[in-house]
């Protein structure tokens, strides 16, 4: 049994060894290649160059980006003086405004509206020096507040313009008839019946009425509908 | 049959990615490796696609092999393995073909332990055989496989490599000698034929 094994097992290492001999070098006519076999390996390695090649020039211009930024810091204050020197512009004294509204002129235009002849008949009546004194300091305080609503008209300037506070009026008001009360106290008559009532109400019907026709207690009428101070 | 250093040459062309080296690295080998490839699929088409493929993963890999070894029996191997790989997937969508399904063979040729055949005998022998049988013996006999190796490659079990192997032997030699006989008998008529005209 074992012998016969032994020579199937021969018989079968012979025909694999001729089997082997008469393939292993065996060549048969083969198909040409594909189109893109040469450029498919090519394409491959060029690829990987194109990735290092992105990486490197992301990673230069990223440096680049990260140095120039210091620099580039420096340069947004000093654009800033630029416009600071950038003048105002002067259409703002014929009631156009500009995009900027500064305090300047704001003065500009109060100092403008003292020329208003509706003004002018104040400064012209007649009237005791400290009286017109303590009218003029009235007058421009009013004006601040009164004369820029109607230059301005309605938006957010008049709201700049009416920066004044109404109690700084009010303040300056008081202090005005009191004064004028002081003065008066002396020399005429009853006037102080008016003054009990005015602390209270500071309109301008009043005032003129306590103070009976004297010029500025006729400036609030030229306050603009609706544009009162409070 | 080019010489060591002209292979070297080529070898070094390819490594370097050069088209040109590459293409003659392919008319080189190609006709070689398509022989390899045609025993270990079923037909010509899928040969080409794993010769292509094989020769794709040469390119790539090539940086890799080390000139201590044999040339083509490196490359060789890469084209069994990518067939092996094509195998595996037809795999899945085929039926398992066995060898008893085959036509017999007359019993006094399947006796005949020594009969007298040609590559182009075998190679035909070889192509009867079930895809399975098929690769089983030409890993195992032409490329030195050994049987765990064949049954981890395949995924199958290793007596079903060895009962393969031995199934697959029978049978190429039944087809053989089958074959050998009819050429001696077409050799005996040619002969008679040829005697008696004379």
């Amino acid at each position: 049994m074992k012998d016969n094994d032994l020579h199937t097992s021969s018989v079968e290492a012979d025909f694999d060894a001729r089997c082997r001999s008469l393939l292993e070098d065996r060549a048969v006519a083969a198909p040409g290649p594909r189109a893109d076999l040469f450029a498919a390996a090519s394409a491959k390695a060029g690829t990987a160059r194109l990735w290092y090649a992105g990486a490197a020039a992301l990673l230069i211009a990223g440096t680049f980006l990260w140095s120039a930024r210091p620099t580039e810091e420096p340069s947004v204050p000093g654009a800033l003086p630029e416009l600071m020197d950038q003048e105002i512009p002067e259409a703002i004294g014929d009631g156009v405004m500009g995009p900027v509204v500064d305090s300047e002129g704001s003065d500009d235009l109060s100092l403008e509206s003292e020329a208003n002849p509706v003004d002018e008949p104040v400064a012209t009546r007649d009237a005791d020096p400290a009286e017109l004194r303590s009218m003029e300091q009235s007058d421009i305080s009013m004006e601040v507040g009164v004369v820029a609503p109607e230059v301005f008209g309605s938006g957010g300037a008049a709201a700049s313009a009416m920066a004044t506070s109404p109690d700084e009026d009010e303040v300056v008001r008081e202090k005005m008839y009191e004064e004028t009360l002081q003065e008066e106290a002396g020399t005429e008559e009853a006037v102080s019946e008016p003054a009990d009532a005015a602390p209270a109400n500071t309109e301008p019907a009043n005032t003129e009425e306590a103070s009976e026709g004297k010029p500025r207690l006729t400036l609030p009428l030229t306050l603009p509908s609706g544009g009162g101070q409070r | 049959m080019a010489s060591s250093e002209e292979l070297k040459t080529l070898i070094e062309g390819c490594k370097a990615q050069r088209p040109s080296a590459q293409r003659r690295l392919y008319e080189r080998f190609s006709g070689q490796l398509f022989a390899t490839a045609i025993r270990y699929t079923n037909s010509r088409v899928d040969a080409e696609d794993v010769l292509q493929d094989s020769f794709v993963k040469i390119f790539k890999h090539i940086k890799s092999y080390r000139l201590d070894f044999s040339f083509e029996g490196w490359m060789r191997k890469i084209v069994v393995n990518t067939a092996i790989t094509h195998y595996r997937k037809s795999q899945k969508h085929s039926h398992h073909q066995d060898i008893t399904d085959l036509p017999a063979t007359p019993r006094d040729m399947e006796n005949q332990h020594d009969p007298e055949f040609t590559a182009e005998e075998l190679e035909f022998a070889i192509a009867q055989l079930p895809l399975g049988y098929r690769t089983v013996f030409c890993m195992y006999v032409i490329e030195g496989f050994k049987h765990h190796e064949i049954a981890e490659q395949l995924q199958i079990d290793v007596n079903t490599s060895k009962s393969q192997l031995s199934r697959a032997r029978k049978y190429l030699q039944r087809v053989l000698a089958t074959l050998s006989a009819r050429a001696q008998s077409k050799e005996g008529t040619t002969s008679g034929t040829v005697g008696k005209a004379q």
